[in-house]
Order: C-alpha cells, then structure tokens, then sequence
C-alpha cells in the first residue's frame, strides 16, 4: 500500500481557480474525506489523483513516486464512481474482472478472485446478472468489488452513496468502512454529507472554494473548528461576533450580543475582536452552576423526534438550541440556558 | 483476510514517460488535425476543383497529361452545353415540376403531420415505418414498378405523372419535419389556448401554422431538392418525352460519356442544391440536416 | 367529441399523408408480387404460378446477387471503419474544428450523379489519380479503377457519398456514451485501444448500427452509380432488373429480382441486428 502525498496542487478551468495550492498529506491505510459543498474541487481533487484531471502545476507522490506524467491507467489507484459507471454490455462478474483482464491476469485465477470478492461484499449469485437488473444498493456493491479486486495502491470514492435512499446509506456506509479496515487500503472518500464523513474517517479535510479549511480527525473537527465555515459546515453552529474584555491566566471575558460570557480559552494574540461559535446541542437547561447564563424568550420549538431543536430569541440575535426529547418550553416563554465555558471555540 | 496477487507493474522506472507524453500531446493537439484537415480537403476539394476545371476547359487547347491544370480556361463548354443540348427544356421541367411536387406534398402532408405529431393512436410507430418506406425502398425498384403500376393508368410520359411520383418520394421528408414541429409546441400553449376559448381550428390557425413555419420551410426546401435531385423514377417513366437535369447527367455519363459536357450539368446540378440548403441552414437554426435525417 | 368521432377525425386527418403513400406503394409493390407470380406480363400468355422464379434462379442471378451484396457490404463497413477515427476525433475541440465539419459534410450536400461523376473523374483511366501516381513513379502503369470487375470504383464513389452520414450518425452514438465509463475503464487500467474495443465500439454498435443498414440497402440495391461506374459482369441486381423489365420486356422476372433485392434487404438488416447483439453481448 502506499502514502500519497499531495503538495501545491493547482487547477483552473478557464479563469476559475478550481484547486488552490493545495497540500495533503494521507498515511498508508488511512481513511481520509474530502468534505465540501459542491464545487469546492473535493471531485476534482480526486479525479487529479487519478489521474483523470491534467493538473496545472503542484506535484502528486504516491510513496514516493512522482504522478504527474503517468496516465490514468498506469496509476495503481481505483475509483468507485458516483454513477457507479458500471459497465451495462457486462454481466456482474466481467465488470469485476475487468481490471483484472487490463492486468492479464490468467482467466483461472480472474475466477477465483472475482470470487472471493463477490463473497467480501456480499454478491454471492449475482454474477450472470446485468447491471441494470440490479437494485441501486446491489450496483454500488459491484463498483465497490470492482475497484477493490485489483488491490489498488490508493482507493478513490465520489460520492458513491449519494443515489441511495437514507437507509441504505446508513448501512452501507459502515459496510465500505469495514472492508477498508479489513484491507488496509489507503482510500479517499469525496462528499459533502458531513455525517457520513464524521461516522466513516479516520481524518476529514473540509475544503472550500478549491482550499482545505481545516484538517484533522472527526471528533477534532467538530469540537473544535477552527474557523467558520468549519464551524457551519459540519453540524449547525451559533456564531458571534465578540470584543475580548480581560484577558485572565486560564480564561477570556468576552462581551457579545447576547451578554456576557467568559471562556476557558486564553486569548493571547492580542486579538480586540474575535468570532466564537458553539453547538446548539452544548447549551443546557436548569445548570445554575455554570457561570455563562443566557436568557432568552422561545420563537420556535420543532420537534425532531429524539431532541426538540428550539430557536431562543435573545436581544437581536436568534439561538438554535438543541434539546433531547419533548421540550416543555412552548414559543412565547422565557427560558435560561447554560452555557459551559469549554464548549465556546475561539474562531480565527 | 488476503486476496491472491494481480498487481500492477512498477512503473517508477519509466524515465521515458514525460517524453512520451509530450509526444502524444503533440499528435493529438497539431499533427492529427492538420492531417485530418488536409485529408478531408483533398477528399472533397479535389473532385470539385476537378469538376470546376475541366468545365472550363478550351476546347482549342484540350487539356491532357501532362499538363496539373488546364492551359487555358474559357467558358466555351458552358455555352456549348446550353446551345447545343437539351439541357434547357431539362432545367424548364426540373424547376417546374420541383414547385408542383413541394406544393403536394405539403397539402398532403400537412393535416396527417398534425395528427402524428400532436395525438397518440393505435398503430402509431406502424405508420411512422410506413412513411418512411418510400426512401428506404431501393429507388429503381420502387420506379420501375410504379411505372408499370402507371403504364396501366396511363400516367407515364405525362407531366402528372413525374408529378405524383416526385410527390411520393418527397412526402417522407415532408410528413417527418412537419410532424417533428408540431410535436414541438409544448402541450400548454395548446391547453392554454383552449383555455382561453380557442376552437381546434383557431388554435390551427393561429397559433400552430405560425409556429411551425420554420418546419414548413425546412420541409419545403427539402422536398424541393428531392425533386430537382430525383433520378430513377424519373428515368423510367419521364424519358424520353421529359428530361430533367438529373437524366441529362445521366446520359453524359453513359453512352455518351463526353467529361466537359458532363462537368458542366454536375455543377448545374449542385449549383441550386447547395444553395438551397445553405439558406435553409441559415435561415432555421435549428439543424436542417438533423432533422431531415434524424429521428431513425 | 365522443371517442369514436375522435378516431373518426384522426382517421380522416391520417389519410392524405398515409394514404397516399400506402396507395402508390401498394400499387408498386403489388405489381411486383403479382407480376413475379405471372400475373400483368401484358405479353404472349400469361402463365400463373412460379415459372418466372424459375427462370431468374440462375448462375447470372447469383453472380449479380453476390456482387452486390460484396459492394454493399464493403461500401457500408468500410465506410464504417473510415467513420469511426474521425468520429472519435470529433468529440474533442481542435483548432479548425468548425472548417473541419463544414468541409466534410460537403459529400451530404452532393446529388448522388454528381458524386458519381465526380470521383469517376478523379478516379478513371486518364484521372487525377493515375496521372499523380505515375508522375510520382509509385504506379507503372495506370490502374483500372471504374468499369473494373471488383466494382472498385462504385465502391469509392459510394464510400465519397456516405461516409459524413456515417461519421455524423456514429458520432450521435458516441456521444450517448457516458464519459465516466472511459473513466472506469482507464481507471482500471485500460489502455485507449483497450477503451476502444472493450467499451467504446461495443457501446456504439447499437446506435451506428442504423446507419450501417440504410447505407447497405442503398447500394445494395443501386442501379445508377453501377451503371456509371460499375463492371460490364456482373451487373448490380437493380441493374438486371432494368435489363429484364424495360429491356427484355421479362417482366416476370424483373419482378422476381425486384423482390431479390427487397427481401436481400430485409434478411441483411436482420442480419446485421442479430451481429451487432453478438457483440455487445459479449466484449
């Protein structure tokens, strides 16, 4: 298997600046998201590993091997596409050996491997069928076989489960996880569905406008984002707008819209105005104990089934906040939350 | 849980990549269209220049190997083709039975069009072969035995007759760019038209005629250079009492196979074709072409 | 309007159009059949029944039938093999691109007489071709290329004449075939022939297959450009069919060609149905 490493990467269509000096570095055997709204370059990101995209300049290493000048079917990396692009003139054993026959693999051994494949992703007695006769769950499964049967250097997903319905993705999301784990290969995975980048990697990249915004594993991500396109991205956020007060040994003072509210993070870039943001489901209710204490007036209250998700008026500004379960506070009446001084990320 | 091998070679060994790469940049960005111009250049210019030139040869300084190009061009073979052969009375009945025949065909066409354009009915995709039968037909099969059919009713060597059958054989184009326009206009300007009190014959009227007039013209451009075009039929049961300018042609290429005399009615020939078409281009921006072959 | 008025009224609107051509068909087609049964010989006697087949079943009917079916089959396959590099060029941009596609669509524009005579000029004893060739000192002598027994020269006008219908069609074809299929296959380590023949051609097939079949049955059943530009033996059928019918007087047998020629048609378009199923199906 191999580290692929990424450095400067840039890539224009015409005067648009689709990929913006972006660096990458990915471990051998890691799972890593490309997570992004659409037309953030997450896609052509990994068509350029793939060598499906010319870059305009920057390099690609797989190991340590330069990718620039090696066409797409040299490279030794394999792609589950979106569409699935299974081929319809091939029943689902030849669209899985294909690979394997470009490799000339002797017919025997595409045989057993296809096989064995087809077993690892559960397709047992498929195999004579086309693809068209089969459900959306059953194609993704084949593309996933055919990509994996040729053991790539690099595995390579855009956006692979966005034609399923909610339930199917659920499942198969854990399902493409396990096989990673158990194969141990390096792998990309494109979307711009944040829960399943958080239940499925082992680190996210959230790419914007052709930049990665911040980088690091999922729990890291959506705690402590780091900037507010983070922040917004994954999970809803409430941002503000801050002016820093005192500056303590273990704590700031900060004056917002809605009051004022102390955090345990040490401000010390001499910072005058900074952006905080915190989750709606960090506030809490009937916490006397806790220092940051917001009242506010409920404009909404929706019910979501396992947590109620109410909109809390305070002074100009609108709080979402998340609760678990039934929410007695009807719209119309006065609430106080607590909000704990370690969930107030500093923004940059 | 360990797969058996199949990997891909390593190519890191490979210092002739880049070069290959550039390489194949080269042929695929310069070389090959350059060829590919110049192929098809060749491949279309060369006969017409071939045609142009030896239509315009001296006759007092024929032109023969080994001279490239004629040693000197006159109009002479154009003033002999119209002085001293048919191709007068021929050009007369071309463009006179062209008009006949469009006209025809859109009277014909016309009402069947909307049907299939604008209603669903049993037997539908049977009539759209149906219509398409006259072209797909080999062409002296279908000539030699309508002129017999004809001989029987005495329509051969009439003017009626090379009428009727340039009709037939332009009704195909006619019906399917007709019927493609009227299934153009989208189902709720009808609806809406109904809505606001149109009978089937105003909304005819009013709204479906002006709309699909770039199809009527489309359909009568090519309905008219099927005819001027039109050869077998008019071979069998026109000649010899009509000639038009497709049987003339023939008979320079036969018997009498003289290349200047011929070189002239080929241009003659292609002169208006080209023409029309180059305007019916113009004109509809739509493709004329597509629509006249499309739909297969 | 009641449901039977509504049939009623299309009815009524169908028969112009439809009519007209079922009736002169009918009429053509009609006396086709019954003539090769006997029926309409308006000559000697007329005997009903299936002489006339006997008569045209012969070596000279085979001989033309073969010939023509080897100029269709070279002119539209042939004519494929030339289309399909051009067509696969044509999906990307290129300086001249436009030039390129209003010069080559010029073939489409020219009457099939002209055509004929056209490339016979180039092509013929005393033509541009021969003279070229031996002035470069590549020919010893000149080539004969029309009037020849291989029906060469009828062969290369009908290429001349089809080949931008074929490109365009093939193209169409082409282009209905989602990208991200090359992707997978380059991905997986295709090649661009490995591309070609395992998911381009075989994706392609169905849709240039159309085409394919009407540029067959229209030289199959050629007369004019046979005549123009064809061999003295064998004659082209539609061309023997000529001779029997307005030359003989034979109208019986004219007949029975002309259903040779219909029904060579239809069994070659099945034919080449079936073929192209064959290759998709497997790849």
């Amino acid at each position: 298997m191999a580290t692929l490493k990424i450095a400067n990467l840039v890539k224009r269509y015409g005067s648009a600046v689709v990929i913006d000096d972006l660096t990458l570095e990915v471990n051998d055997g890691e799972f890593l998201t490309l997570l992004g709204p659409s037309g953030c370059g997450k896609t052509t990101t990994l068509r350029a590993i793939a060598g499906l995209v010319e870059i305009d300049s920057g390099e690609i290493y797989f190991g340590s091997r330069p990718m620039k000048d090696v066409p797409p079917h040299k490279r030794s990396t394999a792609m589950v596409f979106q569409s699935y692009a299974l081929f319809p003139h091939m029943n689902v054993r030849d669209n899985i050996a294909f690979g394997l026959q470009m490799r000339k693999v002797p017919k025997k051994q595409q045989h057993e491997q296809v096989h064995q494949v087809m077993a690892l992703v559960g397709l047992e007695g498929l195999a004579e069928r086309r693809p068209r006769e089969l459900s959306g769950g059953q194609q993704q499964r084949v593309a996933l076989a055919r990509a994996v049967v040729t053991q790539p250097d690099i595995l390579l997903f855009d956006e692979p489960l966005s034609n399923l319905d909610a339930k199917l993705r659920e499942r198969l999301r854990i399902e493409i996880r396990e096989l990673q784990r158990r194969l141990k290969i390096t792998s990309i995975y494109v979307t711009h569905d944040q829960a399943e980048a958080l239940v499925m990697s082992d680190r996210i990249a959230v790419m914007n406008h052709g930049r990665i915004e911040q980088y690091g594993d999922p729990f890291s991500i959506y705690r402590h984002p780091l900037n507010s396109f983070t922040a917004e991205f994954i999970g809803q956020a409430n941002i503000l707008k801050a002016k820093v007060l005192e500056v303590r040994a273990q704590e700031s003072v900060l004056d917002t819209p809605i009051g004022q509210l102390i955090s345990n993070t040490r401000i010390n870039h001499g910072a005058n105005e900074v952006m905080l943001a915190w989750r709606p489901e960090d506030m809490v209710l009937f916490e006397q104990n806790l220092r940051n204490q917001i009242s506010g007036r409920v404009t909404r209250s929706i019910f979501m089934g396992n947590l109620t998700d109410l909109h809390v008026q305070v002074n100009d500004v609108t709080l979402r906040v998340q609760v678990p379960g039934i929410s007695p506070w009807q719209p119309g009446s006065d609430i106080v939350l607590g909000l704990p001084e370690d969930r107030i990320q500093v923004l940059q | 849980m360990e797969l058996s091998q199949g990997r891909v070679p390593d190519i890191s060994a490979e210092p002739t990549l880049r070069l290959r790469k550039v390489l194949a940049n080269t042929w695929r960005d310069y070389i090959a269209p350059l060829l590919l111009l110049g192929f098809f250049i060749i491949l279309v210019g060369l006969p017409l220049l071939m045609a142009v030139l030896w239509s315009l040869v001296n006759p007092d300084d024929p032109w023969s190997y080994p001279n490239p190009f004629p040693p000197s061009l006159s109009l002479a073979q154009w003033e002999f083709v119209f002085k001293y052969t048919d191709i007068v009375p021929a050009i007369i009945t071309s463009f006179t039975i062209a008009p006949f025949a469009t006209l025809f065909a859109f009277i014909l066409a016309l009402p069947t069009a909307y049907a299939i354009g604008r209603y669903e009915f049993r037997g539908k995709e049977l009539i759209r072969v149906l219509i398409l039968l006259p072209i797909v037909l080999p062409g002296m099969v279908v000539a030699l035995f309508l002129s017999r059919a004809f001989d029987f009713f005495s329509l051969s060597q009439t003017f009626l007759g090379l009428v009727l059958g340039h009709t037939l054989l332009g009704l195909p184009f006619m019906l399917r760019l007709l019927s493609t326009s009227f299934a153009a206009i989208p189902k709720e300007i009808s609806d809406a038209a109904s809505n606001l009190g149109a009978s089937e014959l105003t909304k005819f009227r009013h709204i479906y005629i002006p709309l699909i007039m770039p199809g009527i013209f489309a359909g009568a451009i090519f309905t008219f250079i099927v005819s001027l075009e039109e050869f077998a039929l008019t071979f069998v049961i026109g000649t010899p009492s009509f000639q038009t300018i497709p049987t003339v042609l023939f008979r320079f290429l036969g018997y009498s196979f003289v290349r200047t005399n011929a070189s002239v009615v080929a241009l003659l020939l292609m002169a208006p074709t080209t023409l029309l078409l180059f305007i019916a281009d113009r004109y509809l921006k739509t493709n004329v072409l597509a629509a006249g072959y499309g739909n297969l | 309007m009641t449901k039977k008025n509504h049939s009623l009224a299309i009815f009524l609107l169908l028969l112009p159009g439809v009519g007209y051509i079922a009736l002169f068909l009918s009429a053509a087609l009609g006396m086709t059949i019954l003539q090769s049964f006997g029926f309409f010989s308006f000559s000697s006697k007329t005997e009903i029944g299936l002489q006339e087949w006997a008569r045209v079943l012969n070596s000279e009917t085979w001989d033309s039938f073969l010939y023509s079916t080897k100029i269709a089959f070279v002119s539209a396959f042939g004519g494929l093999v030339l289309a399909y590099p051009i067509a696969l060029y044509l999906r990307r941009s290129f300086i001249g691109k436009n030039v390129l596609n209003m010069i080559m669509r010029v073939p489409l524009f020219v009457p099939a007489l002209v055509a004929a005579f056209l490339i016979l000029n180039i092509l013929s004893f005393h033509g541009i071709f021969n003279e070229f060739f031996l002035a470069a000192g590549i020919l010893k002598e000149p080539l004969r290329l029309t009037h020849d027994d291989w029906g060469i020269g009828v062969i290369a006008i009908q290429i001349w004449k089809n080949l931008p219908f074929l490109t365009l069609i093939l193209s169409a074809a082409l282009v209905n075939i989602p990208a991200d299929f090359e992707h997978a296959a380059s991905n997986l380590g295709a090649n661009g022939l490995a591309v070609f023949r395992h998911i381009i051609f075989p994706l392609s097939i169905p849709g240039a297959l159309t085409g394919v079949i009407l540029v067959f049955i229209g030289v199959f059943g050629d007369y004019a450009i046979n005549v123009i530009a064809g061999p003295l033996y064998p004659p082209s059928l539609a061309i023997r069919m000529y001779l029997f019918g307005k030359g003989f007087g034979e109208w019986g047998q004219a007949a029975c060609l002309a259903i040779i020629i219909i029904l060579g048609s239809i069994f070659f378009a099945w034919l080449y149905s079936k073929l192209a199923n064959l290759v998709v199906g497997g790849a």
